[in-house]
């Protein structure tokens, strides 16, 4: 039925005009896989795992074509800690040992196992209450026993899965043991055991404050301005918003009237614990007095200038003469919310946001208007209100770096404690970041006067960061405060703020892998790798601003990662900053040595170009075929192994097909059997291209179940090496073609399987003999017959691949 | 080397549960490579998982088989 139509081609009008793709300009495909574009717009043709990490990326024409693709696949993964030192041109050598290592991921793939000194957990733990009473530390309930030394003995309760006590020592000190026999914490000593370690006061367990100490690959200690809480975090906390979680909407108060009033208090009024009105637990109750002052309840739980949303829940009663309003504010007013004319009888919630002036959150009744809340009101002793679930949210949101963990090994923590010196790493809520793919950062702050000291005074003498100035004088990086020098800083604007060096003797610099003129201005760099190295230096041990911090010491503005070297590393320098650069997506020259250059990438999905969103796709990482080999991208495009590499996609099989190929085959290639190049599938019918093994060794092979029963197939010519193989059958028949000639239709034998889908590069059952061994560049379908477009899509083709 | 399950799910736990240990973009992106190896069906009914690059327990060590039987397929003419 097609030969009628081949002698057409000379008569089809000129559709491929300039500027069109494929696709476009023969449209219709139900899928189009290839490396090239065959269509505008087309945003990824292939995503790509490198086997180095097992990273996945989706990557453009533009990206396979331009050699991007591949520089991905064989980027430099070895973080800086794990590069070893060259022998022979292999970096098979000894480690190359940091001074110090400062980042907010980890520099080693194996991390560091530190040690957590400092983390805190306040939870205002209180235990006023009388005998047979309980409260929970740390999901661990205790009882009140019976006085022990002028104080209450706790016990937990039940003592499954610890036998743990707190008891008061004759001293006054506390102490916290399991089974009387290993001490938890010892409020005298402060010297942590197991787990806390905790520093209480007083004759009952108030406010107590709890050291945690934990072992992890910590990078950094944060103090959160809400409660003042510190606590370490690992790099994959920083990275998967724990750490912001963290920092952000603490909820610092909840209250529990189940025991007792909770540390509420009332002012012309009275507070007991009653029953809820309505409800089963116990609730607080608010009565005014007989005064006609203003009345309030009130906690003393806000930390001045902080933000806060709080909420909570209050009950008027309709039997009231006169309280009919409530009023929720902090003591001076600068947080003030009204609900006068409030509902009765029922619970109402009610909230209110702002910073807050004093510590006092109050809850005041109203008599008819707001005026009475604040100026007050004649009382008659039994009005009253209840209030519960009262809930404070800190929404101050920062975050404040501590310490900056060196993951060296050599215990040179970067430290500040000084609240107010600390550079913030979540600020408003949200974690600093830098760089084109927004890694976390430190805001040390260009003007401001936020550093970290290291008192075990790391030899310098190579400097590798990434980081960013703002445009102020003396912004420094690092310095001994000793003598301010050796030190690394921006210059004064006399001297354009280039980067000013002093005592590493004559270093080389680079800047984002090219060497530094001396002379530009750092904040003109933007967000940047430094790459010093030099064989002179000594010792330094401050962070961000050098020892005048009032007066000229300004601090760098971000700095998101810092590696100390004790001695010259200009021989590891390419391997560190294509290491660095790739981390946080910095643009460095083509030609930098990534020392990791023989990684295998291999395709999970050939996007379909159709726009019908077929695409081809193999999860399974062992049966990817491969589209770069050992670092080379492959020749031919996509190379399948013979042994299990596939794609697969939804079902393109129709009643008229037409496929176009291009593929690449060897004769010397024998697999014994028949290899599919692309099996189309529906469940009932499928059409394949194959080609043959052992037997028929090179034969193109075809088979469409439609008209060819059994294990009837057709025997086509020979392909061998690049062919542009372009098939079109129909329930009726086929008619193959070979670059571009029209081959024969002999008599072959073929099986096939009853699949729903397609499968490209081995027959549908996944026969275990049945897989190609080649690659495939472009693999293009119709759902129709284009018998008229066919010399006119095989021109395009080979025009990109030239092959005949 | 393989693991016999009884039913595709089971499989699939395992598999899941080494591409987890591996760290393949699926379980970490959501999207992309999950399996490093995916059960096949056998010709008794159950499925075998090839679990020769996988790490297993002294319980699975115990009980790998080297090999499985393939259902009947129409084979091609050699």
């Amino acid at each position: 039925m097609f030969l009628s139509l081949k002698g057409a081609i000379g008569r089809n009008p000129m559709i491929n005009r300039v500027g069109q793709r494929l696709l476009q300009a023969f449209e219709g495909a139900s899928a189009a896989y290839s490396l090239r574009d065959l269509a505008s717009n087309i945003a990824s043709v292939v995503r790509v795992r490198r086997a180095s990490d097992n990273s996945e990326a989706d990557f453009s024409a533009a990206d396979v074509s331009s050699g991007a693709m591949t520089q991905w696949v064989n980027a430099q993964i070895v973080p800086p800690l794990d590069v070893r030192e060259l022998v022979d041109g292999e970096r098979t050598g000894d480690l190359v040992e940091a001074a110090a290592a400062y980042s907010l991921r980890n520099l080693s793939s194996g991390g560091t196992s530190l040690t957590t000194v400092g983390d805190t957990q306040t939870d205002y733990f209180s235990f006023t209450g009388a005998t047979g009473d309980t409260a929970a530390l740390n999901g661990i309930q205790y009882e009140y026993v019976f006085p022990y030394n002028g104080a209450g003995l706790y016990n937990s309760a039940p003592p499954a899965p610890e036998n743990s006590q707190m008891v008061r020592n004759t001293d006054g000190s506390w102490l916290l043991f399991i089974a009387e026999t290993k001490t938890y914490a010892r409020s005298t000593t402060g010297t942590a055991q197991y787990p806390w370690d905790a520093d209480w006061t007083g004759t009952n367990l108030e406010n107590a404050t709890f050291t945690q100490q934990r072992t992890g690959d910590f990078v950094v200690q944060v103090r959160r301005s809400s409660d003042g809480e510190t606590k370490s975090f690992t790099a994959a906390e920083v990275a998967d918003g724990t750490l912001e979680d963290w920092v952000t909407d603490v909820v610092t108060y909840e209250s529990d009237f189940s025991v007792g009033k909770d540390g509420w208090y009332a002012t012309h009024a009275s507070t007991v614990i009653a029953a809820d009105p309505v409800g089963t637990d116990n609730v607080l109750k608010v009565t005014v007095d007989t005064s006609s002052l203003p009345k309030w309840s009130a906690i003393d739980r806000l930390t001045v200038g902080h933000s806060y949303s709080i909420q909570l829940e209050v009950y008027v009663p309709s039997s009231n003469a006169n309280v009919d309003g409530i009023v929720l504010m902090d003591g001076s007013g600068s947080m003030d919310t009204s609900y006068l004319g409030i509902q009765t009888d029922s619970w109402v919630t009610i909230s209110t946001t702002g910073i807050a002036t004093i510590s006092t959150l109050s809850v005041r009744p109203a008599d008819g208007t707001r005026s009475s809340a604040y100026s007050g009101f004649q009382g008659n002793g039994t009005d009253h209100f209840y209030v519960r679930n009262v809930q404070i949210t800190d929404t101050s949101d920062n975050g404040f770096v501590k310490k900056w963990y060196d993951q060296s090994g050599n215990g040179n923590h970067a430290t500040q404690t000084t609240n107010a010196s600390q550079p913030k790493i979540v600020d408003g809520g949200s974690l600093v970041t830098r760089g084109g793919n927004s890694k976390p950062s430190i805001l040390f702050g260009g003007a401001a006067d936020n550093y970290l000291d290291v008192v075990g005074r790391p030899l310098t003498r190579s400097v590798f960061s990434t980081l960013q100035a703002s445009n102020t004088n003396f912004e420094t990086l690092i310095c001994d405060t000793t003598d301010n020098s050796p030190r690394l800083t921006t210059n004064n604007a006399a001297n354009n703020r280039a980067y000013k060096l002093t005592g590493f003797g004559t270093p080389s610099v680079n800047i984002d892998g090219v060497t530094y003129n001396g002379t530009s201005s750092v904040s003109s760099f933007g967000f940047h790798l430094l790459g010093m190295t030099s064989v002179t230096g000594s010792e330094i041990d401050r962070i961000g601003a050098n020892p005048a911090v009032s007066a000229t010491g300004n601090s760098f503005n971000f700095v998101s990662e810092l590696i100390l070297y004790p001695d010259d590393q200009s021989d590891n320098r390419t391997a560190l900053e294509a290491n660095i650069g790739e981390t946080y997506n910095i643009d460095l020259p083509s030609g930098v040595d990534t020392g990791y250059d023989q990684v295998d990438g291999f395709v999970e999905t050939w996007y379909d170009q159709s726009g019908n969103g077929n695409d081809a796709v193999q999860q399974v990482s062992g049966s990817q075929p491969k589209i770069v080999d050992a670092g080379v991208l492959v020749s031919g495009g996509i190379d399948f192994d013979g042994v299990d590499d596939r794609l697969a996609c939804p079902s393109l099989y129709s009643s008229d097909i037409s496929v176009f190929n291009v593929v690449t085959t060897s004769n010397t290639v024998n697999t014994n059997n028949y290899m599919r190049m692309i099996h189309l599938c529906d469940g009932s019918d499928s059409f394949q291209l194959t080609r043959g093994g052992s037997t028929e060794i090179g034969k193109l092979l075809s088979k469409n179940t439609a008209f060819q029963s059994g294990t009837t197939a057709f025997r086509h010519g020979d392909i061998n090496g690049e062919n542009l193989i372009s098939a079109i059958t129909s329930s009726t028949d086929t008619d193959a073609f070979i670059d571009g000639s029209l081959q024969s239709n002999g008599s072959s034998s073929l099986g096939s399987g009853n699949d729903t889908y397609t499968t490209i590069g081995a027959r549908d059952d996944l026969v275990s003999s049945t897989f190609f061994a080649g690659s495939h560049a472009e693999l293009i379908i119709y759902p129709s017959d284009q018998s008229a477009n066919r010399a006119a899509i095989e021109a395009n083709i080979n025009n990109q691949y030239d092959i005949y | 080397m393989y693991l016999i399950y009884e039913t595709e799910q089971d499989a699939l736990e395992r598999a899941d549960e080494e591409g987890k240990d591996i760290g393949y973009t699926y379980w970490t992106e959501g999207r992309g490579t999950r399996w490093l190896t995916k059960p096949v069906p056998t010709a008794d009914g159950k499925w075998a998982l090839d679990v020769s690059e996988y790490e297993l327990d002294e319980v699975e060590e115990a009980t790998v088989v080297d090999s499985y039987l393939i259902p009947d397929n129409i084979e091609d003419i050699i």
